[in-house]
């Protein structure tokens, strides 16, 4: 065999490779799997220099009915979190999956609002909403429906109220996502078939959107169980929850044996969540698949017939309504409630505002206007000055590094080998998945141990993490749009691989990876978990400032700091907007 | 007696957007109406509003005579058969049959036997119990028309159904609807923009142009006797020339006709009055014949030189230039004689003047 063909061979060979899912393989397996495997294992570790194995740390688990408590107060508050997301966002996606497109557009940013506003900054909102002399409170005394104030905030609603605001943009979301799938002739063939609209909902559509509930009550669910600064500042130790217990081992007792078996407990508390939804609905309703490939089962069954019975009333409701006909796409009830809950997402970050112009050191309403103070107390702090440019810098390096992981991993996934996918997507979207504050703390105990506390690199590696799955699934949903016949047109015309690449479909994807940066970038730059463990002796970024000065004392500062913020992000996501516009008008 | 369904001045408009100008429009107890035209004509709007999907701006629909106008889908006396074919997904196929028939509260014993029914109907009894996804486009189709014909509906809205298949399945369908439409008497108010499906299948077709009728009538009658440019353009293929008209009389009309390079007789319609028209000449209407052929008092002839010849089966399509230098397309039955014509063979073309049409000159 001539040296040439064997080379060709070769070449052949290796291109069957998946080469571009190995970089962000690499990346997760060395920056995630490891540190939080080896954290979980310090579970099972005896302490001090003897070494060996132990199970004092789970004996001493089992037998503390505090931490069972604690657990029972973990699984009521994401429970709840859950339930109150899906009952209240389900209406609000069904309206905006069934809108026009600029209804539609104008509902989903009002819905997004909150992720743009920092999540610190959000909580802090409610406290002067909830507070004793808060917003609601002088309200319902100034109707006189009260007498004295209520006691509102460091109660279990207070930090429904929080959580729930957090994480329902992202159950909305999600459902929106799958409701948009549901092809609206199907709707229309059951009424011509003769189902009165209780029925058609209850037994088409309902059903139909469940996927889409299941899999944002599993976000929000997970998202939930790691939840421990709105506990912190919302709610009273009666609300204390499992992550809040890790971080008192971790760095008030230092016992990190003890913090990995709590760790090992809420892992499988999320492994036990998934599993039940897998068994319920499948796993593969999370990554856009749908039902209807194989018949029902008895529960199915069961569902159906409740369903049924659901439709029939609703249907023998309707006929005691007088029988006008509603002007289709006037909705009044849907609506109203609709602006009601995305007034509820809007208030805290709308809020900040007014606040930031006040005279007085104190977060409080009504504020007293006005005074240019708190910015100029931002603009000329060095330390807040520090922070902002460290944040970008952050971001910048973090939004760069998980594209290039990221961006590849995405084409590898959707044009690659079929084979393994569902193991490599899993594995990209488990940081999603894992706790935060696990792979925070696990990522603490690895830096430490390579002298990597405090260093920019560390955070930038840090939030990567939870960057990649952001960019991997923006990507990939772009992709799967694409029609790979353009790329074969611009091969047969003469271009090869790398420029087909660059000059067709990069081009072509722009709008996609300009919100997989994006997405990127405010991840980081949002980030308080990783950045409060790793930071260490670097300056903090700009959360970490606002958690810092909040502690010391919260003064209007972190109002005017987040009203600059809410300004910049609309301004960038104006511009991601208007160039996505632009695309699209330039393609047709 | 009263129309199965009746539109009366119907109209519906989207912002600045026509979608339909004042309609009426009458379909007979059991007749077929094929609702014909290009995508934005206002076919597709006529059957939404029949379907109660689309309220009317302005008029009255009434179906048995009652009027329906305002009356909410399912509590209209119709079945509706979608392009997509709308089958619920999370729904077995016996299931998505008996759906309708639940709706109704129906005994399930006498369900279960409509079900196996119509499904030996379709001819499909053995996919009861799979899901739709695991059927194929053609058995999908056939199922939305079983879940549409079970409950016996009065009329019966049919959206583009054969659209997303193809040609082989989309004839042999045609066929199968054709022969359910007979077997069960019911009423079908058609949609399509394919003028094939049209011919095979219509008691009456209604040409729908820019959100009007343009032309209603059986398949023949818009054929042989389309009224407008549009309308024979629209159904069949055409030669469609430009003329002047110069003399009538009760029995015959002379056109002159600069494309041919002469004049031409048709048969005196009362389609068009004085001066310019356009002439239609179906191409299996023409006839080729050898150049110095002497040519048959009253017929018409108009001499060409052969430009191609093409050769699709039993039909054989020739492309000739009349001395007026226009393009004209003789359609015949393919003979071996017919292939062997060489470009630049100087031939004639002849028709009768009953064969031709006489349509009004477009404003």
């Amino acid at each position: 065999m001539t040296g040439a063909a064997g080379l060709a061979a070769l070449r052949g060979r290796l291109r069957g490779v998946p080469w571009p899912l190995f970089p962000a393989i690499a990346f997760l397996l060395v920056m995630m799997v490891y540190p939080v495997g080896r954290f979980l294992l310090l579970s099972v570790e005896a302490r001090g220099p003897a070494g060996g194995w132990t199970t004092a740390n789970y004996q001493r688990l089992l037998d503390g009915a505090l931490y069972w408590r604690v657990l029972g107060i973990t699984l009521r508050c994401a429970g709840w979190t859950t339930l109150l997301s899906v009952l209240f966002g389900y209406p609000v996606a069904y309206l905006i999956a069934t809108s026009g497109n600029r209804l539609r557009a104008r509902l989903t940013f009002w819905v997004m609002l909150p992720f743009w506003t920092s999540f610190l900054v959000r909580t802090f909102a409610w406290i002067v909403l909830l507070g004793r002399n808060g917003v609601l409170n002088q309200w319902l005394q100034g109707l006189g429906l009260i007498e004295s104030p209520l006691r509102l905030l460091f109660t279990f609603p207070a930090v429904m109220v929080g959580m729930l605001h957090a994480l329902m943009p992202l159950c909305v979301v999600t459902m929106v996502a799958v409701m948009e799938g549901i092809d609206g002739d199907l709707t229309r063939a059951a009424m011509t078939l003769g189902a009165p609209r209780g029925s058609t909902f209850w037994r088409i559509y309902f059903p139909l959107s469940l996927p889409g509930v299941a899999a944002g009550g599993l976000l929000v669910f997970i998202s939930a169980l790691g939840f421990f600064i709105t506990p912190a500042l919302l709610g009273s130790p009666h609300e204390i929850m499992l992550p809040q217990i890790i971080l008192q081992q971790v760095q008030e007792l230092l016992n990190w044996n003890f913090a990995g078996a709590l760790a090992v407990l809420m892992v499988a508390t999320v492994l036990v969540a998934f599993l039940l939804f897998d068994r319920l609905f499948g796993v593969s309703s999370l990554t856009g698949g749908s039902a209807g490939s194989r018949p029902p089962g008895r529960l199915a069954r069961a569902g159906t017939a409740v369903l049924a019975g659901l439709g029939h009333g609703f249907d023998a409701l309707g006929r005691l309504l007088p029988a006008r006909r509603p002007r289709p796409g006037r909705r009044p009830v849907l609506f109203g409630f609709s602006l009601l809950v995305l007034g509820f997402l809007a208030l805290p970050s709308l809020l900040m505002v007014p606040v930031s112009f006040t005279r007085i050191p104190l977060l409080d309403w009504p504020p007293q206007l006005f005074s240019w103070r708190w910015y100029q107390a931002f603009l000329g702090s060095a330390t807040w000055q520090a922070a902002t440019v460290r944040s970008f810098e952050v971001a910048g390096l973090t939004a760069v590094l998980s594209m290039l992981i990221g961006v590849p991993a995405a084409f590898g996934l959707v044009r690659g080998l079929r084979r393994g996918n569902a193991a490599v997507l899993a594995l990209l979207l488990s940081p999603l998945i894992v706790p935060r504050i696990i792979i925070a703390v696990a990522l603490f105990y690895l830096y430490a141990r390579l002298d990597m506390v405090g260093t920019i690199a560390g955070l930038v590696l840090g939030h990567s993490i939870l960057a990649i799955p952001y960019v991997v699934v923006t990507v990939m949903a772009v992709l799967k749009g694409y029609d790979i016949r353009l790329d074969n047109a611009a091969w047969s015309l003469g271009a090869n691989r790398r420029r087909t690449l660059w000059h067709v479909t990069l081009p072509l994807l722009r709008a996609g990876l300009v919100a997989g940066f994006l997405f990127a970038f405010v991840t980081s730059f949002d980030e308080l978990t990783i950045a409060l463990f790793v930071t260490g002796g670097l300056g903090a970024t700009l959360p970490k400032q606002m958690w810092d000065s909040a502690i010391l004392q919260v003064d209007p500062t972190l109002a005017a700091v987040s009203t600059l913020l809410l300004l910049l992000i609309t301004a960038v996501l104006l511009l991601a907007g208007f160039i996505s516009r632009r695309d699209r008008a330039a393609h047709g | 007696m009263t129309a199965k369904l009746q539109l009366e001045r119907v109209w519906k408009r989207y912002g600045t957007f026509t979608a339909l100008q004042e309609t009426s429009l009458d379909l007979r107890e059991g007749e077929f109406l094929t609702l014909l035209g290009p995508s934005g004509s206002g076919k597709t709007t006529i059957l939404m509003m029949v379907a109660g999907l689309v309220l009317p701006d302005g008029g009255r629909i009434a179906i048995d005579g009652r009027d329906a106008t305002r009356d909410p889908p399912f509590r209209r006396d119709i079945g509706m058969v979608f392009q997509s074919y709308a089958l619920f997904p999370h729904m077995t196929v016996a299931d998505n049959i008996a759906f309708p028939l639940r709706m109704r509260r129906q005994r399930e014993a006498h369900v279960q036997a409509e079900v196996k029914r119509v499904l030996e109907l379709v001819q499909l009894p053995h996919v009861a119990d799979r899901m739709p996804r695991q059927l194929s486009g053609g058995q999908q189709q056939r199922i939305a028309l079983a879940r549409c014909i079970v409950y016996r509906p009065g009329i019966i809205l049919m959206d583009e159904p054969l659209g997303a298949l193809d040609k082989k399945l989309r004839d042999q369908l045609q066929i199968e609807i054709k022969r359910l439409h007979r077997q069960l008497g019911t009423t079908m108010l058609y949609v399509t923009d394919a003028q094939v499906v049209t011919l095979t299948m219509s008691d009456r077709v209604c040409l729908m142009n820019h959100g009007c009728i343009e032309q209603i009538g059986t398949p023949a009658d818009l054929y042989f006797r389309p009224r407008s440019v549009f309308a024979a353009d629209f159904l069949g293929d055409s030669n469609l020339l430009e003329g002047n008209i110069l003399q009538r009389s009760t029995s015959e009309t002379l056109v002159d006709c600069p494309g041919l390079g002469g004049r031409v007789l048709a048969a005196s319609g009362d389609a068009a009055g004085a001066g310019p028209c356009r002439i239609l000449v179906r191409p299996e209407s023409m006839v080729l014949a050898a150049a110095a052929a002497p040519v048959e008092a009253g017929c018409n002839a108009v001499a060409a030189v052969v430009r191609d010849v093409i050769f699709t089966g039993n039909v054989t399509r020739t492309t000739v230039e009349s001395a007026g230098g226009t393009l004209l397309s003789v359609a015949g039955l393919t003979h071996e004689a017919g292939l062997s014509l060489p470009p630049g063979a100087a031939v004639q073309v002849r028709w009768r003047p009953a064969q031709t049409v006489l349509l009004p000159a477009p404003r």
